[in-house]
């Protein structure tokens, strides 16, 4: 079966007065119906832009795309404003960030999902609003009937972000990309929320893209797992892959920065050193490697996005012990970048341990 | 809401106090303000003039001569010093007039204020946007009384397509009417049509960046239907509010200028006659009947406000 999305070589470049951005630089990837993909990264790896890309919301007089995005076999990176608008909020929706400002302020949240139902079916008002109520109570809303004729002020930013969620379901969507969608919670909002979005997903088998910079919630949830830094994708692997046997020095370092409460902590909790690179004026090659501890002559070329390859094997290029599809952009061979990184004293089992402890 | 009418009312009444003492006090101060002598008509005799003095109460301490004042205000007994005529009548007389102008002038400039705003807003940059900028830079600077005299000028005197002057009753005849007030109402319109668009356009181009709006369009929503529904419904909330204040105003005395110039015989032209005559009496009653009123029109608003922003709450 063709997957439901599928991604090629995605470039986005806002054209702004300091500059050219390149803001996503050749992301490609594919989803299957049902699945899970975390994108995972610091603010500014261009996640975000790759998830608003996708529908098609970075479209302006500034922004330059190309590459492909086939959603359904059709594409949408170059289709019409009208076919867009009909993929948007139906077959694939999106749950943004900061639910205290993505509704409208002055309209009545069971309107706002109303409107959204009767832009892609033709139904009745009343019968949009039954299908309201009862999404709303489907996303755990108590008294929906009543709720629903209330103001986005009126509910918490948990409640808020259950409306948002409910939104999204609305018109049976196959793909939902949520962006940052607990970023703007406290932490227990943030689980519940997660749990009813797991739930959802599976009950409707509708696939999901997770943009987070919570590790966490990555082991938890996903099926696969992108890294992006500076705009491009640096490790992509399948979930227990990637937490087993991570490969990309950047990967480690995401890594080490996630709090543990399994073991005793000396002095302050690993931070990467330096800030993500400026995408006005990248540095050339890999851009992890003004900050790489690992760096060397030949991480001024950028290097592909590949298997690892191990040149052990008597100069022919076999593959390591490593899993299938376990993509990474690093100019270190396979064996060295396991030697380093267990001198790194990343100890990958306990981390991917932690992450899914932490989450449950 | 019973909280926030009783509240409005006490608000109403402190604002009537101060308005009427300052009112009343400046006609004390101002120069050749006695008006027993001008009452007493040319060539008094001393006698006459304290005869006049007794009788209108001018002996009296002035808080006296205040606290009777107020009192007819209340009662409806005001006569003024030059024409010896009540007050009250000659108001009523040119209210139709001036509620007709400012009303008529009001939703003209409420209207047109959202069609430029949002033309320019959706146009931002491009050439439409720069001529109504132009436009409406051109309008706010340009004096009522500049527009009217033109407008009288080139389409009521070198080309008659409106009456020069004077206003013809609705019940009378409502082209006439009409045709009476086209003039008046875009000479009073035009500065706040500009002040409007300028502002509803600024709202409109912060708002579309607002993530609500993101929101809309990642729904599936069309650019049409997110610019109004979303984009204009909220921008619309301090051009609203503005609207308020800038309409009482010109019903309590904005209006005095356009009734002069096209001599429309309005409460505001009597408010200014009364003035040129320095008669105490018919100031005094028009000014609290525009502070009433702008006291009514901005609980009026408050009200439209909790409508169009549902954040907002009546309590004060």
């Amino acid at each position: 079966m063709a997957p439901l999305l599928e991604v090629e070589r995605l470039g986005v470049r806002f054209h702004t007065d300091g500059g050219v951005v390149r803001a996503v630089d050749g992301v490609s990837f594919a989803l299957a119906h049902g699945k899970v993909l975390a994108i995972v990264g610091e603010s500014g790896s261009g996640k975000s832009v790759t998830a608003l890309s996708l529908m098609g919301l970075t479209r302006s007089a500034n922004t330059e795309l190309d590459g492909a995005v086939r959603f359904d076999g059709k594409d949408l990176l170059n289709a019409p404003e009208d076919e867009l608008r009909r993929v948007r909020g139906g077959g694939m929706a999106m749950i943004f960030q900061n639910p205290m400002t993505a509704l409208n302020p002055v309209q009545r949240v069971g309107a706002q999902i109303v409107e959204q139902i009767r832009t892609h079916e033709r139904i009745s008002r009343s019968e949009a609003w039954e299908r309201t109520v009862a999404l709303l109570r489907r996303v755990g809303i108590p008294r929906p009937e009543v709720r629903a004729r209330a103001y986005p002020h009126e509910f918490s930013g948990g409640m808020r972000q259950r409306v948002m969620i409910a939104a999204a379901l609305s018109c049976a969507p196959r793909l939902i990309v949520a962006d940052e969608p607990t970023t703007a919670l406290d932490v227990t909002t943030q689980s519940q929320i997660m749990d009813e979005l797991e739930q959802l997903c599976r009950e409707s088998t509708v696939a999901l893209i997770l943009i987070t910079h919570d590790i966490g919630l990555v082991a938890r949830m996903a099926d696969d797992v992108m890294v992006m830094y500076g705009g491009r994708v640096l490790e992509h692997a399948p979930a227990d892959a990637l937490f087993e046997d991570p490969l990309h020095p950047y990967t480690w370092a995401l890594l080490r920065s996630v709090p543990r409460l399994d073991r005793e902590r000396v002095g302050r909790l690993p931070t990467i050193g330096g800030s993500p690179p400026s995408l006005l004026n990248p540095p050339a090659g890999c851009h992890f490697r003004p900050r790489c501890p690992h760096s060397f002559d030949r991480c001024v070329e950028v290097p592909p996005l590949r298997e690892s390859v191990d040149p052990a094997a008597d100069g022919e290029e076999v593959r390591g012990k490593q899993d299938e599809g376990h993509l990474d952009r690093c100019w270190l061979d396979l064996d060295t970048k396991r030697r380093l990184r267990h001198l790194d004293r990343l100890d990958t089992q306990a981390v991917a341990l932690a992450c899914t402890d932490g989450a449950a | 809401m019973a909280r926030f009418a009783l509240r409005r009312l006490f608000q109403a009444v402190i604002v009537l106090f101060f308005v009427s003492v300052f009112t009343f006090l400046i006609f004390q101060v101002i120069p050749d303000g006695t008006p027993a002598l001008r009452l007493a008509g040319k060539s008094a005799t001393p006698q006459t003039i304290a005869a006049v003095v007794r009788q209108w109460g001018f002996n009296k301490p002035i808080w006296v001569q205040y606290a009777d004042m107020m009192g007819r205000i209340f009662t409806g007994s005001v006569i003024s010093y030059s024409e010896h005529v009540n007050v009250l009548s000659q108001i009523e007389r040119g209210l139709p007039a001036t509620l007709s102008l400012a009303i008529g002038a009001g939703v003209i400039w409420f209207v047109f204020a959202v069609v430029v705003g949002a033309l320019c807003a959706v146009r931002a940059g491009h050439f439409i946007d720069r001529l109504l900028t132009l436009l409406s830079l051109t309008a706010i600077s340009a004096p009522t009384f500049v527009v009217g005299a033109l407008g009288l000028y080139f389409l009521a005197w070198r080309v008659h397509v409106f009456p020069l002057s004077g206003y013809v009753p609705l019940s009378q005849s409502v082209g006439q009417w009409f045709m009476h007030l086209v003039l008046p109402w875009i000479s009073l319109s035009v500065v706040y049509i500009g002040l409007y668009s300028r502002v509803l356009r600024s709202t409109m181009l912060d708002n579309m960046h607002e993530d609500y709006v993101r929101t809309a369009r990642a729904k599936g929503l069309s650019e049409r239907k997110i610019l109004i529904r979303h984009v204009l419904r909220t921008s619309l909330i301090p051009i609203v509010s503005m609207w308020g204040l800038d309409f009482a105003g010109v019903i309590g005395g904005g209006a005095i200028l356009v009734e002069v110039v096209f001599n429309l015989d309005g409460v505001g032209q009597y408010a200014a006659e009364s003035i040129q005559a320095l008669d105490v009496p018919p100031l005094m009653v028009i000014v609290m009947y525009g502070a009433v009123l702008v006291v009514l029109i901005a609980a009026l608003v408050d009200v439209l406000y909790v409508w169009l922003d549902p954040r907002v709450r009546l309590e004060a």
